[in-house]
């Protein structure tokens, strides 16, 4: 009998990982001849007609749900009476208190997404993270890394960075609290002041809003000028220059359900360094220099990953073989293992 | 140098600068001083916008909307904020009797 997998996410946009997840297991889906539809709660203009509207959503017994549960979404809470097997996925719900001074709405929304997805775990049939981080604490030890196509452990370790420009150190992800934006331009303030003077620092992603990007570009003329770029709504090809130029990258995230950029950064062969926070631990294995101490520690961290070849050399390599974990291939029957025994 | 190497001698690095400017900092417990900061509701205008394809005009739709409901807005944000400043206050009284009524310390 044809299989149906519907997907149901609380939000859709175009750069968000989750949604790229959802879009790639549908593809996966299709190969393997199975029928059903992707919908969401909130969709961005920009996905089309790739999601479809949650009013949609109409699951019958047989057919598989798979819950992508990342954000307060009260109305997603109906499916739960559907009579459709039901795997919840958690991505982790960000705490509230990361955002209670600077989005007052999001916090609210982060709040009653975190008590959301307690409740919503007893009423689903298979509760699984994409960490184990995520999934222990919904009290479930099963993790299924996010499904990535782009990620392969079979390309080989590409070239470092051509010589003679400046060292730069790149981050990715939103310009939001936790991911600690201000702290990284502290840090390369610290780096030119105190060891290579001409470091830059690259920060990719989106901000929560403008008033705090706006805040984050005066800290950056105020203690670094001239030495930070942001920039947002890369695509695919814009964003992997971004990795190739890069020669460390620096994650000071305070609160990590997963962290796709870290394998990117492997994929890439960027030296990583990191906070030991959430499932970075995790996700980078013995790949990254991760330091949990005072930002100056972590300034030198990046500072040896920049200017010690051997040290450089050791990380690349780490990080190129942690992808075999996360690899497309891999994921890819890791999702179909759960989803015909769900 | 051995990663294991890199993490032992990167904590002996200090360079004795504290940067000032703009920091993030959790909110983890809250005050009665910034439970009455949030009470009195000030909305940006800066964070009026679209998050459309084509936003530009909407946002100036909605901010040229939101200046003409101002008088209409002023009431319902100061009402709401005489409320919140009550239960504040109110929250404040219940915390000053029950500190009345702890039993001594040793």
């Amino acid at each position: 009998m044809k299989k149906t997998l519907h997907q149901v996410l609380s939000g859709a946009g175009p750069f968000d990982a989750i949604t790229r997840e959802a879009l790639a297991i549908r593809e996966l889906a299709g190969a393997w001849g199975w029928d059903g539809a992707d919908h969401a709660v909130h969709i961005d203009p920009r996905i089309g007609g790739r999601v479809r509207p949650f009013e949609q959503l109409a699951p019958q017994a047989g057919d598989t749900l798979l819950i992508h549960y990342s954000a307060y979404a009260p109305k997603v809470a109906s499916v739960l009476d559907t009579p459709a097997c039901k795997i919840l996925l958690t991505h982790n719900v960000t705490p509230a208190k990361w955002f209670w001074e600077h989005d007052p709405a999001i916090a609210v929304q982060c709040r009653l997404g975190r008590d959301e997805m307690h409740r919503f775990a007893p009423r689903c049939d298979v509760v699984v993270g994409d960490s184990l981080f995520n999934a222990r604490e919904l009290g479930s030890e099963r993790a299924l890394p996010l499904v990535l196509p782009w990620i392969s452990a079979d390309v080989p370790l590409p070239d470092e960075p051509a010589a003679g420009g400046p060292p730069v150190v790149l981050f990715v992800g939103r310009l939001v609290p936790h991911k600690r934006q201000d702290e990284l331009i502290r840090a390369i303030a610290l780096l030119r002041r105190h060891r290579l003077p001409d470091a830059q620092l690259v920060l990719v992603g989106e901000p929560l809003h403008e008033r705090y990007y706006e805040a984050l570009v005066a800290l950056a003329e105020e203690v670094a000028p001239g030495a930070v770029t942001f920039e947002r709504s890369l695509h695919d090809e814009a964003l992997a220059e971004r990795y190739r130029s890069a020669h460390a990258f620096l994650c000071l995230s305070e609160h990590e359900g997963f962290c796709v950029p870290l394998l990117e950064a492997f994929q890439h062969g960027v030296p990583v360094v990191a906070r030991p926070r959430g499932a970075v631990t995790e996700t980078v294995g013995d790949a990254a220099l991760l330091h949990d101490g005072p930002l100056d520690a972590m300034v030198e961290l990046v500072h040896f990953a920049i200017t010690d070849a051997e040290l450089r050399g050791e990380l690349r390599r780490r990080g190129h073989d942690r992808l075999a974990a996360y690899s497309y291939d891999r994921t890819s029957a890791l999702l179909r293992e759960l989803l015909e025994s769900g | 140098m051995k990663p294991e190497e890199a993490l032992e001698r990167a904590q002996r690095a200090s360079f004795g600068e504290d940067l000032s400017g703009f920091r993030v900092e959790p909110t983890s417990e809250l005050t009665t001083e910034k439970l009455t900061e949030w009470a009195v509701i000030e909305t940006d205008p800066a964070l009026v916008r679209s998050t459309r394809w084509y936003g530009a005009p909407i946002t100036w739709y909605k901010r040229g909307l939101r200046r003409m409901m101002r008088q209409e807005l002023g009431q319902a944000y100061a009402q709401q904020s005489r409320f919140n400043l009550m239960v504040v206050s109110r929250l404040q009284e219940l915390e000053s009797l029950r500190e009345e009524d702890a039993p001594p310390g040793p």
